[in-house]
């Protein structure tokens, strides 16, 4: 098990990202396995940062678990923002026109793509988003 | 930090943009195509080849300017994504509402 803990801050995400790049590449991972990782966890670290920490998160922190287990790795991100759990917001419409696009949801609507668990739980006064993603898959 | 490269070619605006486009700089890349927009060339044209990596915020900025350029009377369309950010525009169904050409010289000819 890896433990990451960085400031809440924007230049931060790219921290996150490599740490978990990094123990990827590290474990010999396809292309596409560290990719949709990276992508996972930009988005993840981005959502807490614009909507939960409101861009203000400089003393407050975004730790990253990375476990890996013989058929799947787990990647758990967690905050010290308000109680929210992302995974109960709806997801935009890729078949939606250029009109009736909003701004929104779009990150979180890609890692449910990119991983084959999500689940969600509020944990010593911390949000703790669970991502696993199959090694195969 | 992602470098962006703004050069004009038949009354076209050609914006060329390498490296990541993430949270962190993506505002970046919106505020160099509105600017374009802004100036008064609305037919943009963004070279995506030497980019490895976009997020929801890059996308966010290419939807926002589409709109502005739309509304100017003009579009911006996309060449030469990687397979990676091709990959990211259809996941979020991008592939249909961008003109999406192969080569720069297609995107530019093609107003």
């Amino acid at each position: 098990m890896k433990t990451l803990r960085v400031p809440g801050v924007m230049d931060q995400v790219r921290v996150a990202c490599d740490f978990v790049t990094n123990l990827a590449h590290e474990a010999g991972m396809d292309e596409d396995f560290i990719f949709q990782c990276e992508l996972s966890v930009d988005e993840i670290c981005t959502n807490i940062i614009e909507h939960g920490y409101h861009h203000d998160g400089s003393q407050k922190h975004i730790e990253v678990v990375v476990e890996s287990f013989a058929d799947f790795w787990r990647i758990t991100i967690m905050d010290e923002a308000p109680r929210f759990n992302p995974l109960t917001s709806a997801d935009p419409d890729p078949t939606a026109s250029l009109e009736d696009r909003g701004n929104g949801g779009w990150g979180i609507y890609f890692v449910k793509q990119y991983m084959n668990n999500i689940s969600y739980r509020y944990e010593n006064g911390r949000n703790c988003l669970i991502l696993e993603k199959y090694l195969s898959a | 930090m992602a470098d962006i490269n703004i050069s004009n070619r038949n009354h076209v605006s050609l914006v060329e943009v390498s490296g990541r486009i993430d949270s962190y700089n993506a505002h970046q890349l919106g505020d160099a195509l509105s600017g374009v927009i802004d100036g008064g060339i609305s037919r943009v044209v963004l070279d995506l080849g030497s980019v490895d990596f976009i997020s929801s915020a890059g996308l966010r900025e290419l939807v926002n300017a589409l709109k502005k350029a739309k509304k100017a009377s003009g579009d911006l369309r996309l060449s030469h994504p990687s397979d990676r950010v091709r990959e990211v525009l259809e996941m979020a169904g991008l592939d249909t509402i961008f003109r999406i050409y192969p080569t720069q010289d297609d995107a530019v000819s093609s107003y």
